[in-house]
């Protein structure tokens, strides 16, 4: 069973076109209709995974989960280490697993080959040994060998942890998640197995803040939270309605009408990925950005940090080598909503007070260009 | 053979339920019905009749291949006590120790796929239960990560649901994936119900007579929908109607876009049936009763208001699109009428010296009384989430990983068995082996063995009740909410939930259902109705009700925390008599049984000033059996201390 599903992942080479859940044709991400926070967040998180993934809270029906199944159609295919299990990156030496890292001191070299981003769910109903990975029990039965099989963790490195409900996961879940997202990676004891392997993915979770709270420590971690409520316009409504009724009547046929608009937005993730690197934020905006937070009173520098990363990736998708004041105005929100002390009995929402303050700081005629994201 | 079912045609009345019924039948991605109306047994005799009328068709996605045409669909029920196991699937063991191959046993979710999948009392199912079923639903597969196996398995079902409205709505994530709710009454006539015992008398004398009676009739229906299925594609709808569904639902206050989408297959699909290739406003009117209407938030507040707002006339249909049947049902179902009166704000009125140092004696005396009776045998309820070699008091011995343990070893104690084999015999009686028996193909011995260690998460539900009546109505109520609010911000720690109840003149209602949620408890709390007279019978009562309902879905503990200046005068059965005061007085002793024998803490929170306070208070919480706490205009911090301290939670 797990040799099959390890396929849909492990399969390298095709096209993203190609990419399927056993046939079923994903909503593709261009058609989704308005959310337009929700999707810059994960096109940004895309372009810099680094950033820290992104928590999308909202209504129910809104079309999170959606976005989410459809971002992984756009992602650009990467270089994986021939045949291994984590899909090690070969240009990253230190952070590759003990087989490769084996490989690569013997043979001086690594065979490479070309693969999918894994973008891999993790059920609620999910044990903890499957998440992290336990003793494989075929192998212990027919061969009496204690061989570790891998996880959903594992299947995860260097792609995308999707948590649909994520405010519902149990707490001993959110432990590992915790543990594996701080260091990189997933380090397994149990049933006699002792392992440690490369965990690097880009957690992305989504919810309905109605149904619970989100444990804090978890909350942090994510780097953007968009929160997404019912549109409330009469055309966009009237055009999810029809286009998922399309949609569903002829799922093919709809989505290559969507082809070279998802062309067209694969280009400019690809383009912005590339960029990134070159991407400068000078002091001066660095400093507005310190002077926001501080001004907020958000605890800690992943604040910051956050913002400063997704302004420099939303300046890449943008094809600008310099990031910003507009940039950094308009992924401010999604990068400090969550980060704001919350008080229970405070009537402002954190996001009117996010936004008074970046109105002081940066001056008006900055944002005049408010562009859409496409 | 397959058994007689009762025939669909020979259901009498419950026509909003077999309309339904039908459009499901003949537009599967509506996903399934919510019957909220109806009696038990009337609501499993549709669904199984249901299930002979809907047969597999290729044409369709959601059926598998493998089973042949004009199949009646099995109903597969799933109970409200499954487990994740039961409902996603595990490892097969018996299989994967005879054969060595893992072997996937799926589980209920799997095996409903290209079925009906049937859910009594949906509104009862546990939090976890209702995720996993949400999840098949939008995927319609379960990945199935568990205890060593992982897989994917097909579930794509027709979902069929009763719930009893009175006992609470339907999980809202649930309710969002179900196209079709009906959830208005439709009181069938004696002469109706009569009938309807006479058929069913039939029917269980001779099930084959009842069906050939019917035969024609639901040959008929049968055919309907054959021929319904196969316009369904043709049907056409204009771009002016589908504004107008969006239109309805943004009225109604309908939240996400699900809704819409289903209420333009339920208006497609009626027109289907009917035999049109184009929608009119018939199929509007009944996609806006069986999908919109249902999930209304607000209700507009006039006809007028909806009909100026917008420049399509032909929209009358919309905001008050209901049949004369169920139209009254809705009103009393609107949310708006009771909202109106009065607005509430949280008030954290100034502590007074003395009241501070009441509750700290309060806390006291409380910590020490309490926990004993819930110290629950954490190692045998609860959540199975992983397993541990030690055994702790009546553990349960975790198979899998107690085979996962043993495992690696198996070669080498094969070799050693036939060496051992007399020994054992020997010794079997002893400590040695506790398994190994010859035949048994996989040798366990005592230190292999894992304890399966749960996690008993449900926590404590706390039931706010609050005096709305009166003067102070306004301070008890802030105090309430403020507690609330410092409830929840600790409830992820300790899986514990909320409730609101307010009571005042004739009855008590339940404003915030258990919830662990602060933005809804907000959203709710924020206009609260007050005034009237003091049933706090009513109160009391409605909080039992939410205990015993909750402890159904899983949390186990409740506490009641009841708001009010302690002065009741109106009792359940209104009879204003003089002995009105007894009969309240005599009612509350009874309750406070009740409270006792349901093992609900539960604290009265005097909210009178010292001046005016006669001990009513203290004896009202004498006769419920609870604890006393005087708080008078003090601040939700004092009052949100006094519960927790005096909460039944084991380890704090």
């Amino acid at each position: 069973m797990p040799k099959k599903l390890n396929s849909k992942f492990a399969a390298g080479g095709g096209r993203e076109t190609k990419r399927s859940t056993s046939g079923r044709v994903v909503f593709p991400f261009t058609a989704i209709v308005g959310q337009d926070e929700m999707k810059l967040a994960l096109i940004l998180s895309v372009i810099d995974p680094n950033i820290g993934g992104v928590i999308i809270m909202g209504h129910r029906g809104t079309g999170k989960s959606t976005a989410v199944r459809a971002l992984a159609d756009l992602l650009p295919p990467i270089k994986k280490v021939k045949g291994c299990v984590y899909g090690c990156d070969p240009g990253r030496p230190n952070e590759l697993c003990n087989e490769c890292a084996t490989t690569l001191s013997a043979n001086g070299h690594l065979q490479t080959e070309r693969g999918l981003v894994p973008v891999v769910d993790l059920p609620l109903g999910a044990t903890e040994d499957r998440v992290c990975g336990t003793l494989d029990i075929e192998r212990a039965l027919v061969e009496g060998v204690k061989t570790f099989e891998p996880g959903l963790l594992a299947r995860a490195n260097r792609g995308f942890l999707y948590i649909d409900e994520v405010n519902l996961l149990d707490d001993h879940l959110v432990d590992v998640l915790l543990d594996s997202a701080a260091s990189g990676r997933n380090v397994v004891e149990r049933e006699g197995i002792s392992v440690s392997h490369p965990a690097r993915f880009v957690l992305v979770g989504s919810g309905n803040p109605e149904e619970g709270e989100l444990r804090p420590q978890l909350l942090d971690r994510f780097g953007l939270y968009t929160q997404i409520t019912t549109i409330t316009d009469l055309d966009q409504r009237v055009e999810i309605i029809e286009s998922r009724e399309r949609f569903d009547a002829e799922p093919v046929a709809f989505r290559s009408a969507q082809t070279p608009e998802q062309d067209q937005l694969r280009k400019l993730i690809a383009r912005g990925k590339k960029l990134l690197h070159r991407v400068g934020v000078n002091r001066d905006l660095l400093r507005v950005i310190a002077e926001l937070c501080v001004s907020l009173k958000v605890d800690g520098h992943r604040g910051e940090l956050t913002i400063a990363r997704a302004a420099r990736a939303l300046a890449a998708f943008e094809g600008r080598i310099t990031a910003s004041a507009d940039h950094v105005e308009r992924v401010a929100l999604m990068s400090l909503r969550h980060r704001l002390r919350r008080d229970p009995l405070e009537t402002v929402e954190s996001s009117a007070r996010i936004e008074q303050a970046i109105s002081q700081l940066i001056p008006k005629p900055a944002s005049a260009g408010l562009a859409a994201i496409r | 053979m397959r058994q007689i079912r009762f025939p669909f045609a020979a259901v009498i009345g419950h026509h909003a339920e077999k309309r339904a019924l039908l459009l499901l039948a003949v537009e599967p991605q509506l996903r399934g019905v919510l019957i909220g109306t109806v009696g038990e047994s009337t609501k499993i005799t549709l669904a199984k009749a249901f299930g002979s009328l809907v047969t597999r068709d290729h044409n369709r996605e959601w059926e598998p291949a493998s089973l042949s045409a004009g199949v009646e669909l099995d109903i597969v029920q799933l109970p409200i006590s499954i487990t994740d196991d039961g409902l996603l699937g595990g490892l097969e063991l018996e299989q994967t120790i005879a054969t060595g191959k893992r072997q996937v046993s799926p589980g209920l979710l799997a095996r409903a796929h290209g079925r009906v999948l049937y859910v009594a009392n949906v509104n009862l199912l546990e939090a976890n239960t209702v995720t996993h079923l949400a999840h098949a639903l939008d995927s319609r597969r379960v990945a199935l990560e568990r205890e060593g196996v992982s897989a994917i398995h097909e579930s794509d079902f027709m979902f069929l649901g009763t719930f009893n409205a009175a006992e609470g709505e339907p999980n809202a994530l649930l309710r969002d994936r179900i196209g079709l709710i009906v959830n208005s009454k439709a009181a069938s006539s004696p002469d109706e119900a009569a009938e309807m015992i006479s058929r069913t008398f039939r029917f269980e004398n001779n099930p084959f007579l009842l069906a050939e009676d019917f035969a024609f009739e639901t040959a008929e229906i049968k055919s309907a929908i054959e021929t319904a299925r196969a316009r369904l594609p043709r049907v056409s709808v204009s771009n002016d109607q589908v504004r107008q569904i969006a239109l309805v639902a943004m009225r109604l206050g309908v939240e996400g876009n699900r809704a819409d989408v289903f209420a333009l297959k339920a208006a497609r699909a009626n027109a289907a049936l009917a035999g049109r290739d184009v929608v009119n406003e018939d199929d509007l009117i009944v996609a806006i009763q069986l999908v919109l209407a249902p999930r209304a938030t607000t209700l507009p507040s006039s006809k007028k208001g909806v009909e100026r707002d917008e420049d399509s006339p032909a929209q009358e249909p919309a905001g008050e699109g209901q049949t004369p049947e169920n139209g009254d049902d809705r009103e009393s179902e609107s949310l708006s009428g009771s909202i109106e009166d009065l607005l509430l704000q949280a008030i954290d009125a100034r502590v007074p010296e003395e009241a501070l140092s009441a509750a700290q004696r309060t806390a006291r005396t409380a910590r020490a009384g309490t926990g004993k009776r819930f110290k629950a045998s954490s190692s045998t309820r609860g959540k199975y989430v992983s397993s541990v070699t030690r055994r702790n008091r009546a553990a349960r011995v975790a198979v899998d990983a107690t085979l996962r343990a043993a495992a690696p070893f198996q070669l080498g104690r094969r070799g050693e068995r036939k060496s051992t084999n007399e020994r054992l015999d020997k010794n079997k009686r002893h400590a040695g082996s506790l398994i190994d028996v010859p035949a048994c193909r996989v040798s366990i011995q005592p230190n292999d063995l894992r304890f399966k260690q749960f996690k008993h998460r449900s926590g404590i539900l706390f039931i706010l009740a609050v005096d709305s009546s009166g003067s102070m109505a306004l301070n008890r109520m802030g105090q309430a909410k403020g507690a609330l609010t410092r409830l929840l911000q600790q409830a992820y720690l300790h899986r514990d939930k909320v409730s609101l109840i307010s009571f005042r003149g004739a009855g008590a209602e339940v404003l915030l259902a258990p919830t662990r949620s602060v933005d809804l408890a907000k959203r709710l709390l924020d206009a609260l109705p007050a005034g009237g007279g003091t049933p706090l019978s009513a109160g009391v009562l409605k909080a039992i009700d939410l205990a015993r309902s909750a402890r159904v879905r899983g949390t186990a503990q409740a506490m009641l925390v009841l708001f009010t200046d302690g002065r009741a005068n109106v009792p359940l059965r209104g009879d204003p008599t003089p002995a009105r005061a007894l009969a309240i007085e005599d009612e509350l002793k009874r309750l406070g049984a009740l409270l006792g024998s349901e093992e609900i803490t539960s604290v009265v929170v005097d909210t009178k000033s010292r001046f005016v306070s006669n001990g009513e208070g203290d004896a009202l919480a004498r006769m419920l059996g609870a604890r006393y706490v005087y708080l008078p205009r003090s601040d939700a911090a004092m009052v949100h201390r006094a519960i927790v301290s005096a909460a039944p939670r084991e380890n704090r």
